[in-house]
């Protein structure tokens, strides 16, 4: 595609002038983004139709779709390549790269999150325990460019809140000194996904087999001798990939104080983020099913977002006009009257939900109720109140908007 | 706007336009926020069944197991202890079953410990073996066995194999039910309905109960259905308390209106497996299901004229309840399970079925030799009965 073309040159170019060094290749992306912004020069469906009907694609890298939905290669120069990623469904992945380079919005927007590692526990080289936290979250818009910095430098995820969205991204082939490529799972767990070990992934595939086919019995039957007998890694990967196709919380248990008679500090790790993993997937599942795109805004930041500052920044960030708090009142209403909390929300509960994020003290609480419900005469009030208060903040769903 | 200007919005825009006497806070419903919709009672009553590989190839079975447990597998270990304690796919041997699940136990595997506290708790009459057993138990609540934490705690509260202690018995429950036990939460229900062991508050029960995912009545059904199936696989200890907190929650569930919970009840009580005193009488439980036309009912209504439940005995008229069956799989499906456990009732079932020419044997069994199986049971069959019924044909 001919934009493609001159953006690939531009980048050759000035590559060339530095010596094709890595480090210095961020940059080079970056300006070559910047001189030349996709957004302002090819649309959605050029790239669409380009890559349906010429004559010839370039060579494609990333056949099995790993990163992209899909990815499509539209340049390949020395040592680098330029990818148009398509992307449908917002992954909340936590990521490393081990190339460099740059990525820009082409189409629709992103929450991009960057995250920290504080490693405790190198349990062997695929595997590390530690503490992921959030260090920063910004709101994406056609346009925008970041840099790529490989390894450990940029720990981030990038959610696509439409559909499709669309990235450019201008990155080196890969960088050997940056392997392996870590995966994150807050709070606590990084994970190489490349390179399976074959018998391990063999091995997480006939497990859960047992449990899509039914055979419940089965997989607990023998993922105990399993468990208390593979190394880390491999129960690390057996529990990730079958843990969330169980879906009785004793049997859950169950597993997990089974493994964790052999790799106790692993379980320890790993049982927190696991219950994460199952929440995210069970958010996904739902915005999935939701049309509203103001409700879908909402359950990326609940899926993304572990605390309420930040969630209450970027609402007001993506709706300047509106009230952040008012805005999630009215937000938390819509979701339990399509069912999604399994329970509506009540007129105290929103009240309730009002305060809380409000961080109203006890008393300015019961005042609140008061003028809206005059319940001085009702006897236990303070007691109610703390009850529907903690309530609400065990809320599976609405945990993070009461993080501070 | 910020946050901070909204703080002293609240009282602005809590209009006090809307005042009402009473408030509902809708406690009963906020637990639900929390459980991310997985307990349900579905899950826990669907739990495929799986018989091992013992079944499947017994002496590579065994020696998979033994090499395993030699090597040091504290599952192995454990699976060979239960099932040579049990005599389950293996020729019962008490001593060495407990060998190795002590060994298992002492390498720190809480499911042993449990077992073993189990074991002497609920089989081991010796001196000394209750103190034993809740040596066990606490030892496997103090590795994390979340379900130890429940059987302790239901121990204490209904006095099942230690001295009752319902206090700490109901701290336990609650301290299990807050890391998310679903079992935990069905046990509080179940003993709070019932005022077992701890002081009667049905509210509460339910409550619990709501929390487990028992949130109507089919469910409490279910979940009673859940627990007699326990049962049919318990020590005998075990299962009468597992069948009377089946019976608890099938009169609640009655209770809220479901019929099926009367016929589950009315088997209970046929059986002998709960006290008549704390049910209605069987003629009242099962009225409406016979007027129906019900199968189970039918056959049920047979069981109790032969052994003469609340009424005399009248074989004659328990055979003529066969012959009106119209719908015989499901019944041959439960009572012949039954009789694979070793169930005389499941025999005589059976048996009757197949003098009425209702359903084939699925063991290629005659007449007589089911009605064998249920005499050396207990059951005074009569002799007429190893013969095939003949008056239906005819008809």
């Amino acid at each position: 595609m001919e934009f493609f073309q001159r953006l690939g040159s531009l980048v050759s170019r000035l590559w060339k002038e530095r010596n094709y060094n890595e480090e210095h290749f961020p940059e080079v992306a970056s300006r070559g983004l910047s001189e030349l912004p996709p957004d302002l020069h090819v649309t959605f469906w050029d790239v669409t139709k380009w890559a349906l009907t010429c004559e010839r694609l370039p060579g494609q890298a990333d056949l099995s779709a790993k990163f992209g939905q899909p990815p499509l290669t539209v340049f390949v120069g020395r040592d680098f390549r330029i990818e148009v990623l398509f992307w449908v469904q917002g992954i909340p992945a936590i990521h490393q790269h081990s190339f460099s380079g740059a990525f820009h919005v082409m189409h629709g927007s992103s929450l991009q999150c960057l995250w920290g590692f504080e490693p405790s526990e190198q349990v062997a080289m695929r595997l590390a325990l530690g503490r992921v936290s959030l260090k920063k979250a910004e709101l994406l818009r056609k346009g925008d460019s970041r840099p790529i910095i490989a390894g450990r430098q940029l720990i981030h995820s990038t959610f696509h809140l439409d559909r499709p969205s669309l990235t450019v991204v201008v990155r080196t082939l890969g960088e050997i000194d940056q392997l392996p490529q870590y995966s994150y799972l807050p709070p606590t767990i990084a994970y190489a996904q490349d390179h399976d070990v074959p018998s391990v992934l063999r091995r997480t595939q006939l497990l859960r087999m047992l449990l899509i086919s039914g055979k419940r019995a089965e997989y607990n039957e023998i993922a105990h001798h399993v468990f208390g007998t593979e190394d880390a890694y491999s129960v690390f990967q057996f529990l990730l990939s079958t843990f969330e196709l169980i879906e009785d919380e004793e049997e859950q248990h169950n597993l997990l104080l089974a493994a964790g008679l052999k790799h106790p500090r692993l379980i320890r790790a790993l049982e927190p983020a696991l219950l994460q993993l199952e929440r995210r997937n069970k958010i996904v599942a739902i915005r999935e099913r939701i049309s509203n795109s103001d409700l879908q805004f909402f359950l990326a930041l609940l899926l993304n977002i572990p605390e309420r500052p930040a969630i209450l920044n970027l609402v007001e960030q993506r709706y300047p006009s509106r009230d952040p708090i008012t805005a999630i009142l009215t937000w938390a209403r819509e979701l339990s009257e399509l069912g999604v909390f399994g329970v509506r929300f009540t007129e105290p509960w929103l009240l309730m939900l009002q305060c809380l994020l409000m961080k109203s003290s006890g008393r300015e609480t019961q005042e609140a109720f008061s003028g809206r419900y005059g319940t001085k005469q009702i006897p236990n009030l303070e007691s109610g109140l703390g009850e529907l208060s903690s309530g609400l903040q065990d809320s599976w769903l609405l945990q993070p908007v009461f993080q501070n | 706007m910020t946050v901070t200007k909204a703080i002293a919005a609240v009282a602005r825009s809590s209009e006090p336009d809307a005042k009402v006497l009473t408030l509902d806070l809708g406690l009963d419903s906020i637990v639900l926020l929390k459980r991310q919709q997985k307990f349900s009672v579905k899950n826990i009553a669907s739990a495929s069944t799986f018989r091992g590989w013992l079944e499947s190839s017994p002496s590579e079975g065994e020696r998979w197991l033994r090499s395993r447990a030699r090597d040091g597998d504290v599952y192995a270990m454990e699976k060979l202890g239960r099932r040579l304690l049990t005599g389950n796919g293996l020729p019962k041997s008490i001593e060495e079953g407990l060998g190795w699940l002590k060994k298992s136990a002492e390498l720190a595997n809480p499911f042993a410990m449990e077992k073993l506290a189990e074991y002497e708790l609920d089989e081991n009459d010796t001196p000394g073996s209750s103190a034993e057993g809740e040596r066990w138990l606490r030892n496997a609540v103090e590795h994390g066995h979340r379900f130890a934490m429940v059987s302790f705690g239901s121990r204490l509260v209904t006095g099942a194999g230690l001295a009752p202690d319902p206090d700490q018995g109901e701290q336990l429950l609650c301290a299990a039910a807050q890391q998310n036990s679903q079992i935990a939460m069905i046990k509080l229900g179940t003993y709070l309905l019932a005022g077992w062991g701890v002081i009667h508050n049905r509210e509460e029960g339910l409550r619990w109960l709501r929390r487990a995912g028992a949130t109507n009545a089919s469910q409490l059904l279910e979940l009673g259905f859940y627990l007699y199936q326990k049962s049919l696989t318990s020590t005998t200890k075990a299962a009468r308390g597992l069948a009377r907190e089946a019976s608890i929650l099938f009169q609640e569930a009655r209770r809220q209106g479901n019929p099926i919970a009367s016929l589950n009840l009315a088997y209970l009580v046929r059986r002998g497996e709960i006290a008549n005193a704390s049910c209605p009488s069987l003629d009242e439980l099962l009225s409406m299901h016979l007027n129906q036309k019900d199968s189970f009912a039918f056959v049920n209504q047979a069981l109790r004229l032969a052994r003469g439940v609340q009424c005399n005995i009248d074989w004659k008229a328990a055979d003529v309840l066969f012959e009106k069956l119209e719908d015989s799989s499901n019944v041959l499906e439960w009572w012949f399970a039954r009789s694979r456990e070793g169930d005389p009732e499941g025999h005589l079932v059976t048996g009757w079925l197949g003098r009425h020419q209702l359903a084939v044997d699925p063991d290629g069994f005659q007449v007589a030799q089911r009605m064998d199986l249920a005499r050396n049971g207990g059951w005074l069959v009569p002799e007429w009965m190893n013969d095939l019924a003949t008056a239906k044909q005819n008809s």
